[in-house]
């Protein structure tokens, strides 16, 4: 699904020059679970923002499902994400102003739904993070838990093929964290590919696999289960 | 499902939203009030059907190098028109305006009614509906009127006046008709018509005119031109007109002006309209009006660029999940909008609340009307420039953010907006400043002029209306007045002498210079109004009871004096005739005294005559010390003794003179008014920009105060930005504003020097207001205990 080849990240300031990606190589198949680890400034983030297209590599090569996007510009990567790929954050960001319902439904209001089946679609979405009771509160109203199981159910709404995870429990306790990795996991069986970054060594046994970073790029790499295909 | 959203947020963020919607309302009503107050100006006389084919006869006549123009005619005018200009449909001629004392003689009682006398073309160019009698015979009678609806009720109530008669002095006239009330806001303000050939033959009879004299202008003249008529040439025909009449005599030559040009555009130079006069002032208040709604969207751009740290993870959310630019853009722009739409229907009911104190302000009726397309257009489209102007800049600036720095709640960066926001605020700052000081330096104008010593003593000194049949009387008066104990002195007069409106040229003395022909202003005066008006004589003597009596002395002013050199003494003769022996001889010459312009340095040329045949004004000088109330009763009841139709309303030179300044005291109020609104506004924008600054800066404020920063080190740290911008806005304020004071000022001759000090003051009071206004978000992020400040990430 997702294959990278030497791809490279520098940011540049007037005074220094940063590599953040250093002919970093991946890939990921579909279906997949994939954890990130590595220490602060390893460039995970980096390779999470390249991945879910919201940043552009300045060299090398990213095929995702087969076709180069590294050189696409800021539209065709913005309707290649909002059909492909769904968001979970460290820190939820949700919409304060917007309702648990409405936040929800956000991807599919960008990806033209139309508002009928948008309802239908919103709905099970909650069912499936079991946050429907609480459809029409405000993020603010609700617990750090709570929130990220939201912003689960946005990211997922939409059935995206791949979803991208930076630290999803990076913000919770414990019992909270271990039901948001409950949760992906439990999509992950159901055939959504996942790369999730991450500190815990805990969440990083959820995956099948996991890839060391240092320095911009990967060191080793466990592989801890066979990948199952999950039945569609 | 958007607006839902919208309304949301612009409730869920109350200060920002209540500083905006206030800004915005108060500007959108501000603008409204001036708008309206401007429509009214430029419509003046569009209410007359037909008003595109009237004009009125305008006169350049030739004083030295001198052209002044003066919209008056003379008695040959509108008959010379009739027989030899068909591209001229009609004219009507039009004096002897004023008030006058009908009497109902059956009930014995009196209306006083404004007036005047008027051809019987009158009606059909002007578009007069008349509800009762026949527009086409009504002035066939030999002394007819036709009163306005209002009159009528007035005084015969729900009867039909038509054959009824009212008095005025000894005459009677036959009511021919009744019009419907006139518009408003047009040349033609009256109640009551009366044949203009009636005060033609007073006129003759009385010696004043003469019916073939092209020199000499008594009334106005309006004529009405053929649709579709080429007006250029009508002028090229009316130029050479009086000349050709007059055996090149007169070189003083006609034009037409168009009567919708009458009240804006008077300002003439050297024979030709400028394109200027009272226009530049609606010019200026309408530009006022649109700087006012810039400053309330100002303070919209720069609290949501302020503000935008905070918008800037649910942009990054947002385009993360899909969305593009343009929709964000769409999303900012509807928030705009509804906090327009909620601050126009705000604008709204308080455009109703303020438009009676308004009205008040501006003596007008003003009205907002819903019907009215214009009116409705014009409030949708304040309302759609407001969207846009406020809205555009956020919308672009806020969608433009990069969803991977505002995701990880990095500090984006807000250089340019951080730059066009102090831009903004200078810009504000810089306009307020100037409209206080224009403000200013005008009330300061006023005052001074209003504190001149006019020359006239006019303490205690009141004037009365009179007319021709009071006058014959005038030796008896005089003794019942002096028999009152309440007068000092009194006299008669043609002028009020505040202002003088009869002029003459072709003045001739011993010693002039032929090339040079002064416009001398005349007065027509009784004895001893040299004395009861308080002037000064410079040396000579006031006019004696036997000057009245044909002699040939006059008395004159000191400009007239310095202008006629070695003849400008007592003894020196002065006249219009070719013949010197015909020449009146000067009695007296008293200082100069201001009339017509307060504002003017030098005083015009002035004769008084001593003939008072035609006096329009007694002058009662009250002694210093008596009850005035008391004093008037038993003046007019003297008065009255000698014509008791008239009621004699009093009118003291004091507020005469006052009223003069009537117009500019109106703008000077409403210029203060809309500057006061406009720094108001703006401290609004500073308050809500200093409330998110301290907000954002609460942490830093924290680590200050653990590390030890005192209350006043945080005020100076907060406010010390904002006063960089303020004084900014004053460097580039003070030169602008002098300028416009400069220029403002530039039109007076008798003027205040501006000051230093009048500009440090303002700019003083406007650095106290901001001070004031930063302070008090500052000191509320000041005071909080750090413990808590620290703790809110």
């Amino acid at each position: 699904m997702i294959k990278i080849t030497d791809l490279e990240k520098i940011y540049r300031t007037e005074e220094v020059e940063t590599v953040a990606l250093n002919k970093m190589c991946m890939e990921v198949k579909e279906h997949e679970f994939v954890a990130i680890m590595g220490p602060s400034g390893c460039g995970k983030s980096t390779l999470l923002n390249i991945l879910g297209m919201l940043d552009d590599p300045t060299s090398g090569s990213f095929v995702f499902n087969g076709a180069e996007v590294s050189k696409y510009n800021e539209n065709k990567r913005s309707d290649l994400r909002k059909a492909n790929i769904g968001f979970v954050f460290q820190s939820f960001n949700l919409i304060d102003e917007l309702t648990v319902f409405e936040n929800v439904e956000l991807p599919l209001v960008y990806n033209n739904i139309k508002p009928a089946e948008r309802k239908v679609m919103v709905e099970a979405a909650l069912e499936g993070v079991q946050m429907m009771h609480r459809r029409n509160h405000f993020p603010s109203q609700l617990s750090g838990g709570q929130q990220q199981r939201v912003a689960v159910a946005r990211a997922v709404v939409n059935n995206p093929k791949l979803i991208l995870a930076d630290e999803p429990t990076g913000n919770l306790d414990s019992k909270n964290g271990v039901e948001v990795m409950q949760l992906l996991t439990s999509l992950n069986e159901k055939g959504t590919t996942i790369i999730m970054v991450t500190h815990s060594e805990h969440d990083s046994r959820y995956a099948h696999r996991i890839i060391h970073m240092l320095d911009g790029k990967t060191v080793t790499e466990n592989f801890l289960k066979e990948l199952v295909y999950a039945a569609q | 499902m958007n607006i839902k959203q919208s309304f949301r947020i612009i409730f869920r963020n109350k200060t920002y939203s209540i500083l905006n919607i206030l800004g915005l309302t108060v500007g959108i009503t501000s603008a409204a009030l001036i708008f309206l107050w401007v429509e009214y100006k430029m419509s003046f006389n569009r209410a007359i059907p037909n008003v595109e084919n009237i004009y009125m006869i305008g006169q350049n006549q030739r004083y030295g190098d001198e052209i002044n123009t003066f919209f008056v005619a003379s008695s040959p005018m509108s008959r010379t028109l009739n027989e030899s200009f068909p591209e001229i449909k009609c004219n009507t001629r039009s004096g002897g305006e004023g008030s006058q004392t009908f009497i109902l003689e059956k009930e014995n009682k009196s209306f006083t009614e404004y007036g005047r006398y008027m051809d019987a073309t009158t009606f059909d160019m002007i578009g007069m509906k008349f509800i009762r009698g026949d527009a086409r015979t009504a002035f066939n009678p030999a002394f007819p009127i036709v009163i306005s609806e209002k009159m009528s009720e007035k005084i015969f109530g729900k009867d039909d006046p038509v054959g009824k008669t009212l008095r005025v002095e000894d005459r009677l006239y036959e009511v021919t008709g009744i019009f419907e009330d006139l518009p408003g806001n047009t040349s033609f303000q009256f109640e009551w018509l009366i044949p203009f050939r009636i005060l033609e033959n007073d006129c003759i009879e009385r010696g004043w005119i003469s019916v073939d004299h092209w020199g000499s202008n008594w009334h106005s003249c309006y004529v009405e031109v053929q649709s579709s008529t080429d007006i250029q040439a009508i002028n090229q025909k009316l130029k050479g007109l009086i000349s050709e009449k007059t055996d090149g005599k007169n070189d003083t030559e006609l034009f037409i002006y168009p009567i919708t040009k009458m009240s804006l555009y008077w300002e003439f130079k050297d024979g030709k309209a400028t394109g200027g006069g009272y226009i530049r002032t609606v010019r200026l208040f309408f530009i006022i009006g649109l700087v006012i709604v810039f400053i309330a969207c100002i303070n919209f751009m720069n609290l949501s660029t302020a503000r935008s740290q905070k918008r800037a993870l649910e942009v990054g959310v947002r385009k993360t999940f899909g969305a593009k630019r343009t929709k964000l853009v769409h999303l900012f722009l509807n928030e705009s909008g509804i906090m327009t739409v909620l601050s126009l229907v705000l604008a709204v009911g308080l455009i109703y609340f303020c438009l009676p104190s308004f009205n008040q302000l501006v003596s007008l009726k003003l009205s907002l009307d819903f019907t009215n397309p214009v009116h409705v257009c014009g409030l949708l489209g304040v309302a759609l420039i407001c969207t846009f102007l406020a809205g555009a800049y956020p919308a672009f600036y806020l969608s433009s953010f990069s969803p991977m720095n505002t995701l990880k709640k990095q500090k984006i960066s807000t250089g340019s907006a951080a730059w066009v926001r102090k831009g903004l605020v200078i810009f504000q700052f810089a306009v307020a400043f100037i409209l206080i000081c224009t403000t200013t330096v005008i009330y300061q104008q006023i005052q001074y002029a209003q504190k001149r010593d006019m020359g006239i003593k006019k303490e205690n000194l009141v004037t009365f209306g009179v007319t021709p049949g009071f006058i014959n009387n005038y030796d008896a008066i005089q003794n019942e007045l002096r028999g009152t104990g309440f007068a000092e002195s009194a006299a008669l007069s043609s002028q009020t002498l505040l202002q003088i409106w009869s002029n003459g040229g072709s003045y001739k003395w011993a010693g002039k210079n032929l090339n040079t022909n002064p416009l001398i202003s005349i007065v027509q005066a009784s004895p001893n109004l040299i004395h009861a008006a308080g002037l000064n004589l410079v040396s000579g003597s006031d006019f004696l009871p036997q000057d009245s009596m044909g002699s040939m002395r006059i008395i004159i002013n000191q400009t007239l004096a310095d202008m006629m050199g070695e003849e400008g003494r007592i003894g020196g003769k002065i006249g219009q005739s070719d013949d010197p022996t015909q020449h009146h001889e000067i009695k007296g010459i008293v200082e100069d005294f201001v009339f017509n312009d307060a504002y003017r340095g030098k005083s015009d040329p002035v004769i008084f005559f001593p003939t008072y045949s035609s006096a329009n004004f007694l002058f009662v000088r009250l002694k210093p010390d008596v009850n005035q109330i008391e004093a008037l009763a038993k003046i007019k009841s003297v008065l009255q003794q000698f014509s008791p139709d008239k009621s004699f309303e009093p009118t003291f030179m004091d507020d005469r003179f006052n009223r003069m300044f009537s117009g500019d005291r109106l703008e000077g109020k409403l210029a203060a008014l809309f500057a006061g609104l406009a720094i108001f506004i703006s401290c609004l924008g500073l308050f809500g920009l200093s409330a998110f600054s301290a907000e954002q800066r609460t942490k830093e404020i924290g680590i200050r105060k653990v590390l030890g920063a005192s209350i006043k080190d945080i005020l100076v740290l907060l406010g010390k930005g904002y006063m960089v911008l303020i004084i900014v806005a004053l460097a580039i304020g003070i030169p602008v504003a002098w300028y416009i004071a400069g220029n403002y000022l530039r039109d007076y001759s008798y003027k205040i020097s501006l000051s230093w000090a009048l500009f440090t003051g303002v700019a003083l009071l406007v650095v106290l207001i901001a001070i004031l206004t930063v302070s008090f978000q500052s000191l509320k992020a000041a005071v909080n205990n750090p413990v808590k400040s620290i703790k809110t990430e």
